[in-house]
């Protein structure tokens, strides 16, 4: 930025072409205009603006940018998915996480907006427009898209066909990358038999058969203790211990499995795995020793909890940047590489829940995992994918102030662009917020137990509400919403971004199908047989 | 339970989760967490005496059933003194779960301590009793049902359980446990009909 050369603009002036000649019998054609050039010098208020020598400098950066096309150019891969993740989120997640450094905001990058490529990815499914996780994650896992529901089948079977499914399985990203040597892991914050997760390792008919399936399936946890191809899946940690352990046992946290065939399928994983280590708490987490290369952790009987809860779990759970860099630790002890895959997987359960809160505090903890990443790879040898399976019918909306709490509620400028003190009033004459969904549970935080009978006998109670008094940035505080679903807020069909580095990320751009994530990560492997 | 019209109006001293008018604190309104711990009050409506509500307490947990519909919120107070839910639906024998987290969100805490207690008017204590065995084996049962995390519900649109119980408005229906006989939540008296 301390460039201060003189930067001259040459202009070219066009004058317009001479006009009809009165002389209509002089047939020799016109002397062409020589366009008048003006030499400008950017007055200063511009050429010295921030705005303007920041933006030139990345410019220059980016002249300098290289490309590795080199097919298996990346001995690693890590693929982050932040479930539910769309644009919205991201840029919400931005301005949220510069305030809470104490900026602005809207200047402000989370780590993933600093990689060099990025792209669209088009996410409906095979039979649906606005996808699942399980069909969105089976398109990037094996390079087809399938239907909403199903993991790793071929679009030709109904969901739930578990006769019609045998022999329509469809090879992962996992098992080609263990039948070339490389370590596998799945880190995840929800379940780890949850549809993202699972897409990584399972072939199921339905995501739902996550610790019991019809005759006919294998249920989903049973499949990651049998996972065979090459040694196995090298580090697991997430949540979903009760999908492990028979409905007869209670765990660590006092809570129950599921499992109705009395197998323990914890036990029979440390059976399998004699040198690996089992954790289920904080404390056991961080006593992983530091030569361990195989690695289970179950830190919840569900999902793990949002990040901005993680400290009221009862045994403790580490976060996700802590599980990105413990396996990423674990599995750069092989010299042939590794895929790893990442899911902030409770992005979306925020979302459904109506909570912008928990889902953006939780998209802030998956940069913070991505930038555990960035510091522990090395750019030339290691492919770093961030995106979402798809995105929720999350807004940022109105005319907010510059710097305005993300949270908060709208603040506008006055007629001279300067802001206001006060929120700005609908034509209904309340206040509103910045983010909001179009659909879902609404807002129902009116409940204290005096006017708790406001949201008397509703199902959901979407529309709006008189946000006056209500602080609107607190961690209980969820949005408003337009259409009333019971069923909580929906994802949305449009396309989420790809950000990426490394070999073969700048393939990762333009808009794309999905299933081309799972193609890019390949040939930048030499996955494929 | 044959007329629709009638209806059972019963609060829960829960913040924010519906208004509490007079309560009716039982004798002893902490169900401790203790091993032996374990009762059942048969509540009556003194107007409508085919209308009950029945409070269980087992080892800490207490549980609020309306026999009509069959709907129970079993209360759980976790190790670390927060609380979760489980509502159930005899109907499907199957429930929906609440972590903390997810009531918290949803601005449904709970007092741990007032879990035990009724309120509204109108009711009246027909049996009160102690039987362990009896306490025991009515939880045993519903634990044997299957439930699914309130945090999965947007993901599980599919699930014939989820549709019926979005369309009946059980899933976000929190402010009371009066239904009418057929299930239908009960319309608000006081014109706060959504």
């Amino acid at each position: 930025m301390k460039n201060t050369a003189k930067f001259a603009l040459t202009t070219l002036t066009v004058a317009m072409l001479a006009a009809c000649s009165d002389d209509k019998t002089n047939d020799a054609p016109a002397s062409p205009v020589v366009p008048e050039v003006k030499q400008l010098e950017l007055p200063a208020v511009q050429k010295d603006s921030a705005w303007f020598k920041e933006a030139k400098s990345a410019v220059t950066e980016d002249l300098a940018r290289t490309v590795n096309a080199n097919k298996g150019a990346a001995k690693n891969i890590i693929l982050f998915v932040g479930d539910g993740m769309g644009i919205s989120t991201v840029t919400a997640a931005r301005i949220l996480e510069g305030q809470m450094q104490g900026g602005m905001g809207e200047e402000h990058q989370i780590s993933f907006e600093t990689l060099p490529f990025v792209g669209l990815s088009k996410t409906y499914n095979t039979n649906q427009q606005t996808p699942d996780s399980a069909g969105t994650m089976t398109a990037m896992t094996t390079g087809v898209k399938s239907k909403a529901g199903v993991l790793n089948i071929d679009e030709s079977v109904a969901r739930q066909d578990c006769t019609g499914s045998q022999g329509k399985e469809l090879t992962t990203i996992a098992e080609l990358a263990e039948l070339k040597g490389k370590s596998t892991g799945i880190v995840s914050t929800a379940r780890i038999t949850h549809a993202t997760p699972a897409a990584v390792y399972a072939k199921s008919p339905d995501r739902d058969y996550e610790y019991e399936a019809p005759a006919g399936c294998k249920d989903i946890a049973l499949q990651m203790i049998e996972f065979a191809a090459g040694d196995g899946l090298d580090v697991v940690m997430g949540g979903g211990r009760r999908n492990f352990l028979p409905n007869t046992l209670v765990d660590v946290e006092g809570k129950k499995g599921k499992r109705k065939d009395n197998r323990n399928l914890v036990d029979e994983w440390k059976t399998k795995n004699p040198g690996g280590v089992y954790v289920e708490t904080q404390a056991e987490f961080d006593a992983i020793p530091a030569t361990s290369t195989r690695i289970m952790g179950l830190f919840n009987d569900s999902h793990m909890r949002y990040e901005a809860d993680r400290k009221n779990d009862v045994k403790g759970e580490p976060s996700l940047s802590q599980m990105t860099a413990k396996s990423i630790e674990a599995l750069s002890k092989n010299d042939k590489g590794y895929f790893l895959m990442v899911e902030a997987g409770r992005i979306d359960h925020g979302h459904h829940a109506g909570s912008a809160y928990n889902a953006l505090t939780d998209t802030v903890e998956l940069a913070k995992a991505v930038k555990v990443a960035m510091d522990k790879t090395s750019v030339e040898d290691t492919l770093i994918i961030v995106t979402a399976d798809h995105s929720h019918v999350f807004t940022i909306a109105g005319y907010p102030t510059r710097g305005n709490p993300i949270l908060g509620k709208v603040v506008g400028n006055n007629a001279n662009g300067v802001a206001q003190n006060t929120p700005v009033l609908a034509s209904d004459n309340m206040p509103y917020t910045t983010v909001g969904y179009l659909n879902g549970l609404g807002y129902a935080s009116l409940g204290s137990e005096t006017d708790g009978d406001v949201r008397y006998n509703s199902a959901a109670d979407a529309g709006r509400k008189d946000l006056t008094a209500v602080d609107t940035t607190s961690p209980g505080f969820h949005q408003e919403a337009l259409v009333p679903l019971s069923g909580g807020e929906t994802h949305a069909g449009e396309d989420v971004g790809i950000f990426s580095r490394g070999p073969g990320a700048h393939l990762l751009t333009g808009t794309v199908e999905q299933n081309f994530i799972f193609h890019v990560m390949s040939y930048a492997g030499d996955l494929l047989p | 339970m044959k007329k629709t019209g009638q209806i059972l109006l019963l609060t829960m001293a829960v913040t924010g989760w519906m208004s509490v008018t007079q309560a009716t604190p039982l004798s002893d309104n902490e169900c401790p967490q203790a091993a032996n711990a374990a009762f059942r009050v048969i509540y009556e409506n003194s107007q409508h005496p085919e209308q009950t509500q029945v409070v269980w307490c087992y080892q800490g947990d207490v549980a609020w059933e309306t026999p009509a519909n069959g709907v129970v919120q079993w209360w759980h107070r976790e190790p670390n003194q927060q609380v979760s839910m489980i509502r159930l639906f005899g109907s499907e024998q199957r429930g929906i779960a609440f972590e903390s987290t997810d009531l918290r969100i949803l601005g449904k805490q709970v007092d741990a301590g007032s879990l035990t207690t009724l309120a509204g008017d109108g009711w009246v204590i027909r049996q009160k009793d102690s039987q362990t065995e009896t306490v025991a084996a009515r939880f045993a049962q519903w634990k044997q049902w299957d439930t699914v995390d309130f945090a999965d519900i947007g993901d599980m649109e599919a699930d014939p359980f989820i549709r019926k119980m979005i369309n009946i408005g059980f899933i976000e229906d929190n402010h009371v446990t009066a239904y009418y006989a057929d299930g239908q939540p009960i319309k608000s008296e006081h014109g706060h009909h959504h």
